[in-house]
C-alpha cells in the first residue's frame, strides 16, 4: 500500500475559487506548449497531417510539425500554432492540446486501423452561458449559487473519421455500457493511485488513494465510448469539485491506461497532463439493462449538481424549523408509505405498556423509556425525574431485533435517537443525530453509541463485548427499491470504503444513471446484519441510519433532516438485491 | 358540432359544411356542383377554390397545432388529473377534425395511446435525482381520446380547450 496523504478537508468541503474568465486565461497560458508528461510521449504523428470529419461538428485539419508542435485549422480557417502531447495504444493515438490565446482545446482519439475518431472539444468559462441557456429555455431565472464555475471543464463529443481522401467509413465510436459495473485499481506513472468505479453509463466513482488518502469516494460525470471490445475512451469532469477534465483510453486486453487530466487545482494552477497507468480489476458487479441494450444510444450525459442546488439556511432559519415545525411519524398518524418507505415492514407493537433502559458507552446517552402504545412513548435521561412526550416507529429487521426511533428535546440543535437493541443478547446500539455541522446549519452529524440495555424478558447483557464497527460491507453492491416500479425509486449503495458510500439512481432502461456520494459509517449487529449510517453532505444535509439484513436483503431505517418545510423523522424500508463485489479491502489497508 | 360527420382514414379531417376537406380539392369542388344543380360560372368557381385554399391551410394550421401538442414532452396534465407523459397514435380508430361555418372555430377528436404517470413522492435526494432523469413512479399505456377545440384569432389557430377520456375502463393497452 502506498503513503497515504491525507487532506484536512475532503473535496466536496473544499471551496474551490470562483475565479473570473481573466484569472482562468492567465492560469491556462501554461498549457500553450501542450500537457506535461512524465513518461515518454508518442513521436508516431512527428511529420504528418492528418484531417478529422466530424458528425456535426468541427472539421480539424492537423499538421504535427514535430512531436510537441502542431498547427491546427479548424474549419478551413486560419493555421493556430500549439504545443501538444500524444500518447498510444495500439492502433489508437490521443492528441492533448490547447488553444493557445483562448480557453479552448481538443483531446482527440483517432484509430489509425478503422480511420474513426472521437473529439472532445473542451472548452472553460463556458458555465455560465449555459446555465443562462438553459435557464432561458426553462423560463426561469439562471442560478449561481455556487458562482460563475468559469474553472469548470465544458466538453462537447463529436464522432468522426479521419478523412483519407477515399470512401468515408459509416462506422463510428459510440456510446457504450460495456464498460458499466467494473471497478479497476490504477497505478499511474505520476504515482497517483486511484481506484475506479464504473457503476453506471453516465457516471463514475472515484477514490483518490495518494491524494486524499481514500476515505471518500466522490462521483463525476462521465461519458463511455467504445472503440472495440478492448479499447474504451473514459472522460470525466469533476463537476462541484474543480472541474478538472479527465480522459483515458482503458486497454483492457493489458488493463493498460494512457490518458490526460486538464483543469485548475483547489491552488487554482494548472493541472495539464498526461499519465499512463497499469490496472487491476478489481470486480464485475452486475448491470440491470435488458439483453441487448449496449448503451449506445444512452441519451443525455446529466449533472447533478448538489452544492449548486442545495438551500444552505442560516442559523436562526434552522432554529426557527427544528422548534416550531418538527414532525416525527407524520406526527404519531404513521409515516405513511410514500418516499422511502414503500416496503416498511409491520410495525412492532409487543413493547407497548413495557419499560426499557440503554445504557450506552463512551460518553454516550442513558436513556429510559416507557412504551404507551406502538406510537407514544415516554423517556427520560437516566437520572432525570420528567417524562417527556414523544412519537416513535418501531421495527424488527431481524428476529429479536429492534430499532426504533424518536425526537430527543425541543431545543437547538435538535437532535433524535436510533435505537437497536437485541433481545436474544442485550446488546444496543444508539445512533443520534443532531441538526448542524461546521460547514451548514442545515446538515446532520451522527454519532454512535454502543451498550446494553434491560427490558422485560432481555437477557443478561455481555461484560465485554459490544457491538463494533465494522468494515465487512466494504466493496458490496447492493440495489435498494423504495416503491413499486420499475425502477420507480430505485438505487444502488456502493459501500466504497469503510467511511463512505456512493447511490446511483437507475434510469428508466436499468443503466446506472446520475449517482453522488457522502461520508457513511458501519457498525454490525450480528452476522449479516448492520447498521449503516449517511449523511448527504453538501446534498441534502439528511442522516439516513438503516439496518439491513442481509439474509432478508431487506431493511428498517429512518430518514432525519432539516429543511426549509421543517425538521422531519421519517421512515425508510426497502428491498435489496444483491448486485456484486468489487475487492477493493487490501487497497484500503483492510483486511480482505 | 356537425351534424355531418365523415370518417374514413385515421388522418380524415371533416367540415361542418359537408365539404370534406381530407378529400382533395377536385372532389370537393364535384360534390359542390352537384349540390348546386348547375354549371357553376367562373366567378363561382373562383370563389370556391378560394374557399377550398383557405379551408386546406386551416386544416393545414390545425393539424400542425395537434402534432406540436401530441409531440412535446411533458404534455401538461391540463386534459385530466392523470400525468400524461406522451401520446403515440391510436391506429384502430379513425381522427376527426372540424371547422365550423366561417373558420373561426374548429373541433378535433384524435384516438391515442397515453402514456399514463403517477409521480415520484417525497423529497428524498434519490427522488429528487430520479426525476430529474425523467423518473416516475409507475406508467402505463392506456386508449384515450383527446376531444379538442380550437379558435382563430387574428388569423391564428388556438388551442381552446383541451378534455380527456379514457376509452373504456378495461382499456389498457399495455403496461411499461
Amino acid at each position: 500500500m502506498a503513503k497515504r496523504t491525507y487532506r484536512p478537508l475532503q473535496m466536496h468541503r473544499i471551496a474551490y475559487s470562483d475565479l473570473t474568465e481573466s484569472q482562468v486565461a492567465q492560469a491556462l497560458r501554461a498549457g500553450a506548449t501542450g500537457p506535461t508528461s512524465k513518461g515518454p510521449v508518442s513521436k508516431s504523428l512527428s511529420g504528418t497531417r492528418l484531417k478529422i470529419v466530424t458528425d456535426g461538428g468541427p472539421t480539424l485539419e492537423y499538421t504535427f510539425r514535430t512531436a510537441t508542435e502542431l498547427a491546427l485549422s479548424e474549419n478551413g480557417g486560419n493555421a493556430i500554432k500549439a504545443g501538444y502531447g500524444a500518447l498510444e495504444d495500439r492502433s489508437l493515438v490521443m492528441v492533448s492540446h490547447l488553444l493557445p490565446g483562448t480557453q479552448r482545446g481538443y483531446q482527440v482519439v483517432v484509430d489509425s486501423h478503422t480511420g474513426l475518431a472521437t473529439v472532445f472539444e473542451v472548452s472553460f468559462s463556458g458555465y455560465a452561458a449555459a446555465e443562462i441557456a438553459a435557464a432561458t429555455e426553462a423560463k426561469r431565472e439562471p442560478q449561481f449559487r455556487n458562482g460563475r464555475r468559469h474553472r469548470e471543464v465544458q466538453r462537447k463529443v463529436w464522432f468522426g473519421h479521419v478523412d483519407r481522401g477515399g470512401v468515408a467509413p459509416v462506422a463510428r465510436h459510440t456510446y457504450t455500457n460495456r464498460l458499466e459495473g467494473k471497478g479497476i485499481h490504477w497505478q499511474q506513472d505520476t504515482d497517483i493511485e486511484i481506484l475506479e468505479f464504473y457503476v453506471s453509463v453516465t457516471f463514475s466513482n472515484f477514490i483518490e488513494l495518494t491524494r486524499f488518502g481514500g476515505e471518500m469516494t466522490v462521483c463525476a460525470p462521465t461519458d463511455y465510448i467504445m472503440v472495440n471490445d478492448h479499447q474504451f475512451i473514459y472522460s470525466r469532469i469533476e463537476c462541484e469539485f474543480s472541474g478538472t477534465f479527465t480522459l483515458q483510453l482503458i486497454n483492457v486486453f493489458d488493463l493498460t491506461q494512457k490518458g490526460v487530466r486538464l483543469g485548475l487545482n483547489e491552488q487554482d494552477a494548472l493541472e495539464y497532463y498526461l499519465y499512463t497507468g497499469k490496472g487491476t480489476v478489481t470486480g464485475q458487479i452486475a448491470s440491470f439493462e435488458a439483453f441487448g441494450n449496449n448503451g449506445e444510444t444512452r441519451g443525455p450525459r446529466r449533472v447533478y449538481r448538489p452544492l449548486e442546488t442545495f438551500e444552505v439556511m442560516t442559523d436562526a432559519e434552522v432554529k426557527d424549523q427544528v422548534l416550531n415545525h418538527a414532525h416525527a411519524f407524520g406526527d404519531g398518524k404513521g409515516s405513511g408509505a410514500a418516499g422511502m418507505g414503500g416496503y416498511k415492514s409491520e410495525i412492532v407493537t409487543r413493547f407497548a405498556g413495557k419499560t426499557l433502559q440503554v445504557r450506552t458507552e463512551g460518553g454516550g446517552p442513558a436513556l429510559e423509556y416507557a412504551f404507551t402504545d406502538e406510537r407514544n412513548l415516554k423517556w427520560r435521561y437516566t437520572g432525570d425525574t420528567p417524562w417527556r412526550d414523544a412519537f416513535y416507529e418501531m421495527y424488527e429487521p431481524d428476529d429479536e431485533l429492534y430499532f426504533f426511533a424518536h425526537l430527543l428535546d425541543a431545543e437547538f440543535p435538535r437532535s433524535c435517537a436510533m435505537v437497536a437493541f437485541d433481545m436474544k443478547n442485550g446488546l444496543a446500539t444508539v445512533v443520534k443525530g443532531t441538526t448542524g455541522t461546521p460547514f451548514r446549519n442545515n446538515e446532520t452529524t451522527p454519532h454512535y453509541y454502543f451498550g446494553t440495555f434491560q427490558a422485560e424478558g432481555s437477557p443478561t447483557p455481555p461484560t465485554y463485548l459490544r457491538h463494533g464497527w465494522t468494515d465487512e460491507m466494504v466493496g458490496e453492491c447492493v440495489t435498494w427499491n423504495y416503491q413499486r416500479g420499475n425502477p420507480g425509486l430505485t438505487s444502488m449503495h456502493f459501500y466504497a470504503t469503510p467511511s463512505t458510500y456512493s447511490w446511483i439512481i437507475f434510469q428508466p432502461d436499468g443503466s446506472g444513471g446520475m449517482q453522488w456520494s457522502s461520508p457513511g459509517w458501519y457498525s454490525k449487529l450480528r452476522d449479516g446484519v448492520y447498521i449503516m449510517a449517511w449523511v448527504e453532505e453538501a446534498c441534502n444535509g439528511t442522516l439516513g441510519v438503516i439496518c439491513f439484513n442481509q439474509r432478508l436483503m431487506h431493511d428498517a431505517g429512518f430518514g432525519f433532516h432539516v429543511g426549509r418545510n421543517g425538521l422531519s423523522l421519517s421512515v425508510i424500508g426497502a428491498r435489496a438485491r444483491h448486485a456484486g463485489k468489487f475487492d477493493i479491502k487490501p487497497y484500503l489497508g483492510l483486511k480482505a | 358540432m356537425s351534424a355531418s360527420k365523415q370518417t374514413n382514414t385515421r388522418r380524415a379531417f371533416l367540415t361542418q359544411g359537408g365539404a370534406a376537406l381530407g378529400a382533395g380539392v377536385a372532389a370537393t369542388a364535384s360534390a359542390s356542383d352537384l349540390a348546386s344543380g348547375s354549371a357553376p360560372s367562373r366567378h363561382d368557381e373562383l370563389e370556391q377554390l378560394r374557399r377550398q385554399l383557405a379551408e386546406a391551410q386551416d386544416r393545414e394550421a390545425i393539424r400542425q397545432l395537434q402534432r406540436t401538442f401530441l409531440s412535446t414532452p411533458g404534455v401538461p396534465p391540463s386534459l385530466s388529473a392523470a400525468y400524461h407523459r406522451s401520446y403515440r397514435p391510436d391506429t384502430r380508430r379513425p381522427d376527426a377534425l372540424w371547422v365550423r361555418e366561417g373558420g373561426l372555430q374548429a373541433s378535433s377528436t384524435v384516438y391515442v395511446e397515453a402514456e399514463v404517470c403517477t409521480p415520484l413522492q417525497g423529497d428524498s435526494t434519490i427522488a429528487t435525482m430520479a426525476r430529474l432523469q425523467g423518473q416516475v413512479a409507475d406508467s402505463h399505456w392506456e386508449a384515450g381520446r383527446i376531444d379538442i377545440t380550437y379558435i382563430k384569432t387574428a388569423g391564428v389557430w388556438q388551442t381552446a380547450t383541451l378534455a380527456y377520456t379514457r376509452h373504456h375502463p378495461d382499456g389498457d393497452i399495455h403496461h411499461g
